[in-house]
């Protein structure tokens, strides 16, 4: 998948524009990212990487749109 | 392999029971902003819910379920075989609060009573448990009651938990019948691994004494030693991957698809997991009733609570169709079941106001020693 398409599903997770997130953006910086947020980001993982293994340790891991972005791939 | 399969009985009637209290999501507009609670209620699916005050419990409610029934049916109490209470809010550490209920119900000597203590998925285990007693000969009728006042287990300062935990109780009465054509089809699963996702941590045998004080533990949250805890992600995640599975396994089991049931009736955890549960396994939204909106998380009752809320709006109503209902979460537990409904009364939802004075503070007068004088 490119970049371009995966940033669009991130957008949608973080219920932002597109254009407006950058790879070296923390997620901090991010309203929207909350519990709710974490979950849609796991139904999406899963949907369309088939990644099982993100859990709540695996959330909290995530400091930057790049720690996410480097694990959607199958 | 927990598959179960059952049949000469029918489900009588089911009942379910509130708290008069209603408490709106709206009330944390303070605490949340008005934009977290509009996000809470949209995608959490909680607009209010029934909360029991301090003297009422799960056993009050069930009880006054299942007082309705045997006085709308005319149920000779002394009938009553089996009597099972699943919840994970009893009312006393030991004995089974099915004991104190078979008191309070006055039910005959010959009935035995114990507790089932599950939450989430207690409906469909105590329905198959009420079927397994059904299946021996000598017992033709169970009184099965599945309630919790899961807002008991929650700090009111972790907004998460308390905003969606909320209390209700029920009552179903099953009965023996050689020439009926229902039908029971089960399958329960455990996850016991995941044991410490979803726990109240504190006042069992354990670790019997912890702090009372609640302190910070992460953002937005306050607890003590005794309030429930829950990992979030982990249980949404189990949620979304093994209980379409466990459906699916199910469907494949027993030759069913999406299209085998008139209606699905899914633990009401939580909208959004219900709303994604429902697509993987390929369920309807018109076929999926919702009572979350109104009731909230209910913990045991949610299932029946919701069969209540959908077939009787305001009035007791008459059902014969083919359901299949769905608990999971905390153990983690999760099992299906598919039942036919026939014939059978559903009573509307109805408020509780009643509770049960124990007059605990009197219990050492009425004791007397085993002395000889």
């Amino acid at each position: 998948m490119e970049i371009k398409k995966k940033l669009q599903l991130l957008a949608e997770v973080l219920e932002v524009d597109a254009g407006r997130i950058n790879q070296s953006d923390l997620l901090e910086k991010f309203d929207s990212w909350d519990s709710m947020a974490a979950l849609a980001l796991i139904v999406m993982l899963e949907e369309n990487f088939s990644r099982t293994d993100v859990d709540g340790k695996k959330i909290k891991s995530f400091i930057t749109i790049l720690d996410i972005l480097n694990i959607m791939e199958k | 392999m927990a598959d179960l399969n059952y049949d000469k009985f029918i489900v009588r009637a089911i009942s379910a029971s509130v708290p008069p209290r209603i408490r709106r999501t709206e009330e944390f507009v303070e605490q949340l902003g008005l934009e977290g609670v509009e996000k809470f209620i949209k995608n959490v699916g909680v607009k209010q819910g029934h909360i029991s005050d301090k003297n009422m419990t799960t056993s009050d409610l069930c009880v006054h379920s299942a007082n309705k029934i045997i006085n709308e049916l005319n149920i000779e109490r002394n009938s009553i075989d089996v009597l099972l209470f699943v919840s994970q809010t009893p009312d006393y550490i030991a004995p089974s609060t099915a004991c104190v209920i078979h008191s309070r119900l006055a039910l005959s000597e010959n009935c035995l009573s114990y507790d089932i203590n599950l939450a989430c998925s207690g409906f469909v285990y105590g329905i198959s448990a009420a079927l397994s007693y059904i299946s021996n000969l000598e017992i033709n009728r169970v009184m099965f009651l599945c309630g919790d006042t899961v807002s008991k287990h929650c700090s009111p300062q972790d907004k998460s938990l308390t905003m969606l935990s909320y209390d209700a109780g029920s009552a179903t009465l099953i009965e023996r019948s050689i020439n009926s054509e229902s039908n029971g089809t089960f399958k329960l699963k455990t996850i016991g691994n995941g044991y410490r996702s979803l726990i109240v941590p504190f006042g069992g045998y354990k670790h019997k004494f912890g702090s009372f004080e609640r302190t910070y533990r992460e953002e937005g949250v306050y607890r003590n030693d005794y309030d429930a805890y829950m990992n979030g992600a982990d249980v949404f995640k189990f949620s979304i991957t093994e209980v379409p599975k466990l459906i699916k396994e199910f469907y494949i089991k027993n030759n069913f698809d999406a299209t085998s049931f008139s209606r699905c009736f899914l633990h009401q955890a939580n909208l959004f997991i219900m709303k994604n549960i429902a697509k993987r396994i390929g369920i309807k939204e018109a076929d999926l009733p919702i009572s979350i909106d109104r009731f909230g998380n209910t913990g045991a009752a949610s299932i029946p609570l919701t069969i209540c809320d959908y077939y009787a709006k305001n009035l007791a109503n008459t059902v014969s169709e083919r359901i299949i209902f769905c608990g999971f979460g905390i153990g983690l537990s999760l099992g299906v079941g598919m039942i036919d409904f026939k014939n059978t009364v559903i009573l509307p939802v109805s408020i509780c106001s009643e509770s049960f004075s124990d007059n605990i503070e009197n219990l050492h007068n009425e004791t007397s020693p085993f002395i000889n004088k």
